[in-house]
Formats: structure tokens, C-alpha cells, sequence
């Protein structure tokens, strides 16, 4: 009896721990070979691949289901600005580029749990169609919680991390085959709350 | 001092099996929810395509929706017969089908550039098995019997919603009998 109880308490602990670690290693990984970095940018080099390995399916599975393979669609997701500090909903950023040499592409921002951030002029993206670009060429997004005159995305008033996701449809070959050596958008925090 | 030692030696050796366990079948896990939920939601039955509309902050199902596609989704089981899918070739929007296997592997897809005047009829079979009728359609083996198909059309322009509504109605998915 005192021995089945141990071994119980061997499979809990251990569960608990196995679990544990699988997801601590998901969402934070220490390092990742598979993802590249281009500013406050980063992809995952394997999203939607089948060659992917069983770590970057699961990342994928939980932050990214449904992703196309690279030569389809890039996907850059930045949780934090160019200075490597999070996104906050609290803060204003200002998301400042050129259009990036791809066929199609969009930056739709996200709140903590990787859903669209509710507000009441059901804004959640820009992209190369719709958004307004100044006389010097670059195009200026905000993400704010009080309105902008223009190229305006709410990040509402809920205090919360948020996440960028910039696709890029038909990227060019040139960025398809060197996702990391490419220049996309900076992200500048302009004051927080 | 070795009794202590041989419950922690069993204990790692467990944890590490739980922790590739883990990691192996969430994918699976993930996928099997949101078909489920998807199912649920919609309220319609496997091979069945629905074409939805815009995305919205309500929509919880999957994360990272793109709020500037109109999503077609359609759960598939091709374990006892295989599908037809449909497409049209939309002349100024991106279009696409994915079909992604119960553990999300992106295992096929076709955008609007690679298809022809008229669109393309794609035959989705179980892995191993033959369709004896191929004609000009494609053959796709699906390395899983079950997993979703989704099309994404592109809103190019807001003002045009219900001519890229029609592009996103063109696509059909019947089950062969």
C-alpha cells in the first residue's frame, strides 16, 4: 500500500514536471535554431512545414495553427519594440516602414492570448492597400488606445502585453529564401500610459 | 541513500516521458479542439465547406486570425471516401487552399497564380489508396484521414466585399459517393 502510494506520487510529480517543462520550453525557449531575427521581428524559418521538428510544430500549433509554408506566406511576429522592451497596450507605438518587396502584406495586432483586440471601430489591421503613406514614402502606423488621425489601430483599454504579426503573401525570392536579411518596419514606443 | 536515489532516477525518467508526450501530441490535441469547436460553432458536419465571414475580435477558435481574408473552412475525413474540392481563379486577388493534416502539417497548397482560367478540381484521398477516375483533376494522398482544409481570399478593397464574396462562394467541396 505504502509503496503503491509512492509510486503515485512518482507519476504525479514527474507528470507535473514533464508537462511543465514542455510548456515552459514552448513559450519560452532559451534557443531556437529555426527562428531568425530582423529587428523586433523574428519567424520561425519551419512554420507550416512538414519538415518541421516536434517543437516547432507544438510552437506552431499554439501561437501560429494554420500557418502556410514559407514560400506561400511569411509570418514576423514581434512581442516587443525595437528596443527589445514588450508590447504593451498601455504604450503608444508608431509601426514606421516601406512597403516590404512581397506581392501582398498586412500587420494586424493582437492582444495576451493571440485574438484580436476588440474595439468600436473594428480595426485590428493595416495593409498594402489600405494604409495612407506620407509624402517621404514610409507609411506610419499607430497603436495607441486614444485615437489617431490616421493609419490608427486601437489597442483598447484593457492593460495587457500585445503581439504583432506581419505576413507577407508571395514574399519575393530574395526574402523567401533569407527571411532574416531583409529590412522590415521599426517599432518605436512613443510614451506609455 | 540508494533508495532516494533510484526514486529519482524514476521520477526524471518519467518526467522526460511525459515532456516528449507533451510536446508530441499537442499538436494533434490543438487540431482536434478546434475542429471540434469549429464543428460546433458553425454547426454543420465534417467534409462540408463554410464560407465565413470577415474576422472579428468575437471570433475565439483559432489564434492570430488575419482580419483582412475571408477564411472557407471545411473539416475533412476522407477515411471512407475521398473529397472534391472546387476553386475558382480570381483574376485580381490573392486566393489560396491549404490543407493541413491532423497534426497541422500544411501538407498541400495552391494559390490563385499557379491555377488556370476556370479554377482546378483537386481530388483528396486517403493515404494508400487510389481514385480510379483522375481525369484532368489533381490527386492529394492526405497523410492523415482527418485534418481542415481553409481557404483564404484576400479583401482587397472593402468596398468590393460582395464581388470577393462570390469568389469565396466558388469554392465547393463535395464528398464523392
Amino acid at each position: 500500500m505504502k509503496s503503491a502510494l509512492k509510486y503515485l506520487c512518482v507519476v504525479l510529480i514527474a507528470s507535473v514536471l514533464g508537462a511543465g517543462s514542455a510548456f515552459y520550453w514552448l513559450l519560452k525557449p532559451p534557443f531556437d535554431p529555426n527562428w531568425v531575427r530582423s529587428g523586433a521581428w523574428k519567424t520561425n524559418l519551419l512554420a507550416g512545414s512538414e519538415q518541421s521538428g516536434m517543437y516547432d510544430r507544438a510552437r506552431v500549433a499554439i501561437a501560429g495553427l494554420f500557418a502556410l509554408k514559407r514560400s506561400e506566406t511569411l509570418y514576423y511576429i514581434a512581442d516587443g519594440d525595437d528596443r527589445g522592451e514588450p508590447l504593451q497596450s498601455g504604450c503608444s507605438y508608431r509601426v514606421e516602414g516601406r512597403d516590404p518587396d512581397s506581392r501582398w502584406w498586412s500587420i494586424t495586432v493582437y492582444g495576451r492570448t493571440y485574438f484580436l483586440i476588440p474595439n468600436d471601430q473594428k480595426r485590428y489591421s493595416f495593409n498594402k492597400n489600405n494604409v495612407r503613406r506620407d509624402p517621404d514614402g514610409l507609411f506610419r502606423i499607430y497603436l495607441t488606445s486614444t485615437p489617431r488621425e490616421k493609419n490608427w489601430i486601437p489597442t483598447g483599454r484593457q492593460p495587457q502585453k500585445i503581439h504583432l504579426n506581419l505576413r507577407l503573401y508571395n514574399p519575393s525570392p530574395r526574402i523567401a529564401d533569407n527571411p532574416g536579411d531583409v529590412e522590415l518596419p521599426r517599432i518605436i514606443r512613443e510614451g506609455c500610459r | 541513500m540508494k533508495n532516494r536515489l533510484k526514486w529519482s532516477m524514476l521520477t526524471l525518467v518519467l518526467a522526460v516521458f511525459f515532456h516528449l508526450v507533451t510536446v508530441a501530441f499537442l499538436p494533434r490535441a490543438i487540431m482536434a479542439v478546434v475542429s471540434k469547436k469549429a464543428l460546433r460553432s458553425l454547426n454543420v458536419s465534417v467534409n462540408t465547406a463554410v464560407h465565413q465571414p470577415p474576422v472579428s475580435a468575437d471570433q475565439k477558435t483559432v489564434v492570430m486570425p488575419c482580419p483582412d481574408l475571408l477564411y472557407t473552412l471545411c473539416v475533412y475525413d476522407v477515411s471512407r471516401r475521398p473529397l472534391r474540392i472546387k476553386t475558382p481563379a480570381p483574376d485580381d486577388t490573392y486566393f489560396s487552399i491549404a490543407m493541413y493534416a491532423s497534426n497541422t502539417d500544411n501538407f498541400f497548397v495552391v494559390n490563385d497564380r499557379m491555377l488556370s482560367r476556370g479554377g482546378k478540381e483537386i481530388i483528396l484521398i486517403k493515404k494508400g489508396s487510389s481514385y480510379p477516375h483522375p481525369g484532368q483533376d489533381e490527386i492529394v494522398e492526405a497523410p492523415t484521414s482527418t485534418g481542415i482544409i481553409l481557404g483564404r481570399t484576400l479583401i482587397t478593397d472593402e468596398n468590393k466585399m460582395s464581388e470577393i464574396t462570390q469568389i469565396q462562394h466558388q469554392i465547393k467541396i463535395t464528398q464523392i459517393q
